[in-house]
């Protein structure tokens, strides 16, 4: 016996009073338990939904759904960490290396060529950039639904600009924009820059993961059919 | 007398949730949850149950250390996720069971051990 869209729909909902608030784990649960009691219902006619949701649900033990989200949510956390030192460690090599090493000699130059100012602009401009960056990749075209694969980096993309920006507003405006060399400064902007757009990296990679997995969470509320 | 304690034989058994996984995963191209639970309360004659509590976190910590990977399907009107070993997945299929033999070879040499002095 399948189990209908409402009654789908009403263990979607069982799920969200259970305290499961992120639509990927929720899929697996939805799915776990409609199986469980398709079959504990096709073996026991006189069954009702309430109570096949209940010895279903109880086969998850005392704590519920609760580990089974921790530990999700610990294995997100985790996973994440590792894709972003791998990403990290990409600047040690080439041609990122490089890269970084041109843009801080280009910094520099710009600063001996023109007034030494010109490199707190460039850093200020470049730092606006990367925000403009974070932005676009942390809120266009996000999904629509809460996705426990994407929470991590939305939390942590939400503080990395400021990093480079605040040493900016440091020199500029307490100290005065002559007053510190940026050359003292410019190891600590390029490893700022070169973990924040890692971290936009990884935000992209995951939310392409999430997208191809869970299409129906990236569909905007007025063409989707369920809540 | 023996005494059959199915807790007990449970919690052992939680010990070995990962090469459990990994065997039914190399055996089956992809399970879903519920598929495994089911398939370790066949194999065992429903004397071990293989609970969803114990499982999905088990499932989660292997694919963030990267030995399963997921793909959703849909059926009818609910999406399943489905558990597949990743290349490392299937390269640790084999070390992990000779692990749990050798352990298991250890325990015999233990337990052995411990019946004939207890005579």
């Amino acid at each position: 016996m399948e189990l209908s869209d409402d009654q789908i729909e009403r263990l979607f909902q069982f799920t969200k009073e259970q305290g499961i608030h992120y639509y990927d784990v929720q899929i697996e649960l939805v799915d776990h338990l409609a199986t469980n009691m398709e079959a504990a219902m096709a073996a026991d006619e006189t069954l009702t939904f309430p109570g096949a949701l209940k010895k279903a649900f109880d086969s998850f033990g005392v704590a519920g759904f609760e580990d089974v989200c921790a530990e999700k949510a610990g294995a997100a956390n985790t996973g994440e960490y590792k894709m972003l030192m791998n990403e990290a460690k990409q600047w040690l090599t080439f041609p990122r290396l490089m890269l970084l090493l041109a843009l801080g000699s280009l910094i520099f130059y710009l600063g001996t060529v023109f007034e030494p100012v010109v490199r707190v602009y460039v850093v200020m401009v470049l730092s606006f950039g990367l925000y403009g960056y974070s932005f676009y990749i942390s809120f266009v075209g996000n999904a629509t639904k809460n996705l426990l694969l994407l929470s991590y980096t939305s939390f942590a993309l939400a503080f990395a600009p400021f990093s480079p920006l605040l040493y900016v507003l440091n020199v500029g405006i307490w100290r005065g924009l002559e007053s510190k060399p940026i050359e003292q400064m410019i190891v600590p902007v390029l490893i700022s820059f070169a973990l924040q757009i890692s971290l936009c990296n990884v935000r992209r990679q995951l939310k392409q993961e999430a997208q191809s997995l869970y299409p129906e969470a990236f569909v905007k509320p007025s063409a989707a059919t369920t809540g | 007398m023996y005494i059959h304690d199915m807790n007990a034989s449970n919690q052992l058994f939680r010990g070995s949730l990962t090469t459990i996984i990994l065997k039914l995963l190399s055996e089956q191209e992809k399970m879903y949850g519920y598929e495994m639970t089911k398939k370790v309360k066949e194999l065992t004659g429903g004397e071990l149950t293989l609970t969803e509590g114990a499982l999905y976190p088990a499932l989660h910590k292997m694919e963030a250390a990267g030995l399963l990977e997921t793909t959703i399907e849909n059926i009818g009107n609910r999406s399943r996720k489905y558990y597949h070993l990743t290349k490392k997945g299937n390269k640790e299929v084999p070390s992990k069971l000779a692990e749990m033999e050798a352990f298991f070879r250890q325990m015999q040499t233990i337990l052995n051990l411990r019946l004939s002095t207890g005579k």
